[in-house]
């Protein structure tokens, strides 16, 4: 561990950093995304909570409020604040208070979303923009404005403005790319012939006319920035030079405290998941270096997120001189006590963001393996220790479940020994994360492996446990955490299928026509596809779902897709495997279409199936009777996180938590583990 | 044709090894151990040869403690048939070790015996060539490709020069370097089956063998910690450290 005073003095990070009266601690910062825990427009206590954790963890500015809407015409389409109403106030004064408390500046994103609405949600009111055209991601097809709406929602901005000063913000940040101020900006949306269309000069007047108006009504203290994309990076959109010279008129004209800075375009899911908000198996901080140049240009404090996941890259950035705050927004999810963990010296035990995209899913904000992100007021990012007796407790199975059910055990202060039947630590997690683009996620278990070493929990290899092997251990408390084994569940022929596993693992070599046939909508089939595309085969994907990758949040679901269109792998959609026979040359799958009820015959030489997995309950089966409690968890006691019932009776209490319950994914085994063990 | 594959027990590749404070040894406390990587080829290629038909059964043995029954198990899962464990708790040289194979070679007449050519905690490179002096049978060390043809075998040898060819009469031993094969991983269902497979236990008394080592290990230190480099300021300034200081040009 090094000296604490050493980092400080030393670490470009933590240099604290001025713009106007508001000093930012150091250089470490969240940028502003819906989370998901808005209720009614309203950042209340569990968003605030959210928030909160970071500032208790020491970051120097939170922006927060993705998108939050400044009139009535830009509806709440996904999980957006409302600034457009004086209502939010006091919310706001409660929330600065607390971030302040903590030494965090706090700065909210207000826009209006223009054609980017959705014409058929809050108050049904048409979608607007300078031309119409068609959004492509939301869908909408605006209403050309005229006066009267520009003259109203210049004054929209102002007065959303003026609310977050009221209620103690630090500042905000209006948002240009893809949002109303940028579609005025950008060629492809902005058609006009009036003087807000056409030139460069004219494109700008419109956000011109928002920062000037919201400069009067605030006045010159308070901070107020734009997210502004360096470069659309699509034929005919708006390009770095444009850009470069649209910020500068913007800044001489009614002068810009900092820029947020990103690259790309907005309106469609490729470019939010490969320049927005790139996932696992893109290159880190990939924008750095455009970035560096434009704010080389423009000479104004620069902002910067998307893909900045670790202390290095950061680091790089800021000391570089590429950003002058860096956008850890992701990587604080994963982690919200990033920032004290690098002041105290141990950076090294930072719970790594491994770019899975799960706090950008239905689920935001929880992260893929960090399930109390969001979930603040019911589970702990510092596990407490526990006020009772000390137990001794057996974890078997060393995958995602097994592991966390041991590291929270730990952290209570039981002695904890974890018990893996094979080599390597990992489960399921290691053979997805084997050969191919998401090599990262196995950063989930080795940052697991991490904290039980220094935890000292004992970690016992090649021990295939059975009952047995456990009773002999003389534990207060057992968990299973055996997970499942492929399931294949068809009406004939399952014998003559290979699961997605088994290719996975090399254990089965690839044949020369495959058909992979998609029963989950998860990862292992698109995998198993991928690996079988590499070897040479002859490709045919067959998924009961109407798309690939059903399960998958839309970045994976992307990746995926892209790759099948790369690879030119035929994909057959709502589509049933029956049964597989045997022939003279080879397999026939038989198929049925689920919308038509056509069956179809496919003569493959191998057939690859994915359908989840089986629990592998055998030891938790033969353990039952032997525990006090049957192996059975007080639902209620589970779902609060709170302590599970005591029992009279002599002998170890047993649980099981994972895929050894029913075939779920890593978040949920995870969670299933640390709600069991908070409380243990 | 019976195949005996011996393994061992060593350090997982990649542990941080630390040295004990008193230096008597390495720090094995709470470590985790694994198969010898050269080993787990070794398995591998025994397991190839049962699946391509010419072994009929693969014999897989270790010497070493109680835990070591953990490689063992290991390798029953990845398709050895059954295992013979001679324990003991010494440190045991590689003489030792191949005194006690030659005596199993001899009570299970093999025709092919496959090693891994090194252990990566002693490096020492010498057991199979030892087991080949002690019971007369020729050797193909550092094997890159088997391939057994009726009761011969042709062993391709990496050495310095580039690859080597040679054809030995079986019952042979043979070594196996990196490139002979990429070992699979154990299948769950396979470690359960394997709980089933016969696994005896047998002393080094059994055999009539001393183990007790001849050698003892005296002290063991770390390399010496890399040192920091230094920025130098202009080229004049490096030629003259390199000259001056470190002496590595005149």
């Amino acid at each position: 561990m090094i000296e604490s005073n050493l980092i400080d003095s030393k670490d470009p990070l933590l240099q604290p950093f001025q713009i106007k009266g508001v000093r930012f601690k150091n250089r470490i910062m969240s940028t502003s995304h819906a989370c998901g825990l808005e209720e009614g427009g309203l950042p209340k206590a569990g968003y605030q909570a959210y928030h909160e954790e970071k500032a208790k963890g020491g970051l120097a500015l939170s922006m927060f409020g993705g998108s939050s809407n400044i009139d009535r015409d830009s509806p709440n389409i996904f999980r957006q604040l409302n600034v457009g109403s004086d209502e939010i106030i006091p919310h706001l004064i409660d929330f600065s208070e607390k971030m302040h408390r903590h030494g965090a500046a706090l700065m909210c994103q207000i826009t209006h979303l223009g054609r980017r609405g959705d014409p058929y949600a809050g108050d049904w009111l048409t979608t607007i923009g300078p031309s119409p055209v068609r959004e492509t991601l939301h869908r909408s097809i605006p209403k050309e404005m005229d006066e009267h709406d520009i003259k109203r929602v210049v004054e929209a901005y102002a007065k959303a403005a003026v609310r977050c000063k009221e209620g103690g913000l630090d500042g905000i940040e209006t948002l240009a790319a893809g949002h109303l101020i940028g579609q005025f900006l950008s060629p492809i949306t902005n058609r006009r012939s009036d003087k807000y269309g056409g030139s460069l000069e004219n494109r700008c007047r419109f956000a011109i006319m928002v920062h000037e108006s919201i400069r009067n009504a605030v006045g010159d203290d308070f901070i107020v920035g734009i997210r502004f994309s360096v470069d659309e990076g699509i034929k005919g959109g708006l390009g770095f030079e444009e850009s470069l010279t649209a910020a500068k008129m913007l800044h001489e004209q009614a002068g810009l405290d900092f820029i947020n800075a990103v690259y790309g375009s907005m309106d469609s899911v490729r470019a939010l998941a490969e320049e927005n908000m790139p996932g696992m198996g893109t290159p880190l901080a990939p924008w750095v270096k455009p970035i560096g140049i434009f704010k080389k240009e423009v000479g104004v404090p620069v902002f910067h997120a998307a893909r900045i996941a670790d202390i290095s890259s950061a680091r790089f950035a800021v000391s570089e001189g590429l950003v002058d705050m860096a956008g850890m927004t992701r990587a604080q999810i994963a982690d919200p006590h990033l920032v004290a963990k690098l002041k105290n010296g141990t950076e090294e035990q930072i719970r790594p963001c491994v770019g899975a995209t799960h706090c950008q899913s239905p689920y935001r904000p929880a992260c893929l393996h960090n399930p109390a992100t969001g979930r603040e007021r019911t589970l702990q990012h510092s596990i407490r220790p526990t006020e009772g007796a000390y137990k001794k407790v057996i974890v078997i199975g060393g995958g995602p479940a097994g592991l966390e059910a041991a590291r929270v055990s730990a952290e209570r202060g039981h002695q904890v020994s974890l018990y893996e039947a094979t080599q390597d630590l990992g489960g399921q997690v290691h053979i997805g994360s084997t050969g191919s683009w998401r090599r990262d996620l196995i950063g989930i278990i080795e940052w697991r492996q991490a904290e039980l070493e220094r935890l000292k929990v004992n970690m016992h290899f090649n021990r295939f446990m059975e009952a047995e092997d456990v009773l002999e251990l003389d534990a207060d408390v057992v968990i299973v955490a055996t997970g499942g084994l492929p399931n294949i569940d068809i009406l004939y022929g399952e014998e003559l299928c290979v699961n997605t596993w088994d290719i996975l693992n090399n254990q089965v070599p690839v044949g020369k026509e495959v058909l992979v046939y998609d029963g989950t909508g998860r990862h292992p089939a698109p995998l198993a596809a991928e690996r079988a595309a590499a070897a040479g085969a002859n490709l045919k994907y067959v998924s009961i779902d109407a798309s690939l990758g059903e399960e998958l949040t839309y970045v994976e679901k992307m990746r995926w897709k892209k790759m099948f269109i790369e690879k030119g792998v035929p994909f057959t959609p709502e589509t049933r495997l029956i049964g597989v026979e045997r022939n003279d040359s080879g397999l026939v799958a038989v198929l049925c279409n689920e919308i038509t009820l056509n069956e179809q015959k496919v003569f493959v030489d191998q057939v690859i199936v994915e359908q989840g997995s089986v629990p592998m309950d055998e030891l938790f089966k033969d353990l039952r009777k032997h525990s006090c409690n049957d192996g059975v968890v007080d639902l209620h006691s589970f779902a609060e996180a709170l302590e599970q019932p005591a029992y009279d009776k002599q002998g170890f209490t047993l649980y099981r938590v994972g895929d050894s319950v029913s075939s779920r994914n890593i978040h949920t085994a995870i969670l299933d583990s640390l709600r069991l063990c908070s409380s243990l | 044709m019976k195949v005996l594959v011996a393994v061992k027990r060593v350090i997982d590749y990649n542990v941080k090894i630390r040295v004990k404070a008193d230096h008597t040894d390495v720090d094995l406390t709470n470590v985790k151990m694994a198969m010898n990587p050269f080993c787990e080829i070794a398995v591998e290629e025994a397991v190839r040869l049962k699946e391509r038909g010419v072994a009929s059964e693969v014999l897989v043995a270790t010497v070493g403690p109680k835990a070591a029954q953990e490689q063992l198990r290991t390798a029953l899962a990845l398709g050895a048939d059954r295992a013979t464990h001679v324990q003991t708790d010494e440190r045991v040289e590689s003489l030792a070790v191949a005194k006690l194979l030659a005596k199993l070679v001899e009570a299970e007449q093999p025709g092919l015996v496959i090693l891994g050519k090194q252990a990566i905690d002693t490096d020492n490179n010498q057991t199979g060539q030892m087991l080949a002096a002690l019971t007369g049978l020729a050797q193909g060390t550092f094997a890159s490709e088997i391939k057994v043809e009726g009761d011969q075998v042709q062993v391709t040898r990496e050495i310095d020069g580039g690859l080597q060819t040679v054809e030995l009469s079986l019952p042979a031993i043979v070594t196996t370097d990196l490139r002979l094969n990429e070992p699979r991983y154990a299948k769950l269902p396979d470690i359960m089956k394997a709980k089933k497979k016969p696994l005896e236990t047998k002393t080094p008394a059994d055999f009539g063998i001393e183990v007790a080592s001849k050698v003892s290990l005296l002290k063991v230190e770390s390399p010496a910690e890399r040192k920091g480099g230094i920025k130098v300021g202009s080229v004049d300034e490096l030629v003259d450290k390199l000259k001056n200081e470190a002496k590595v040009i005149a």
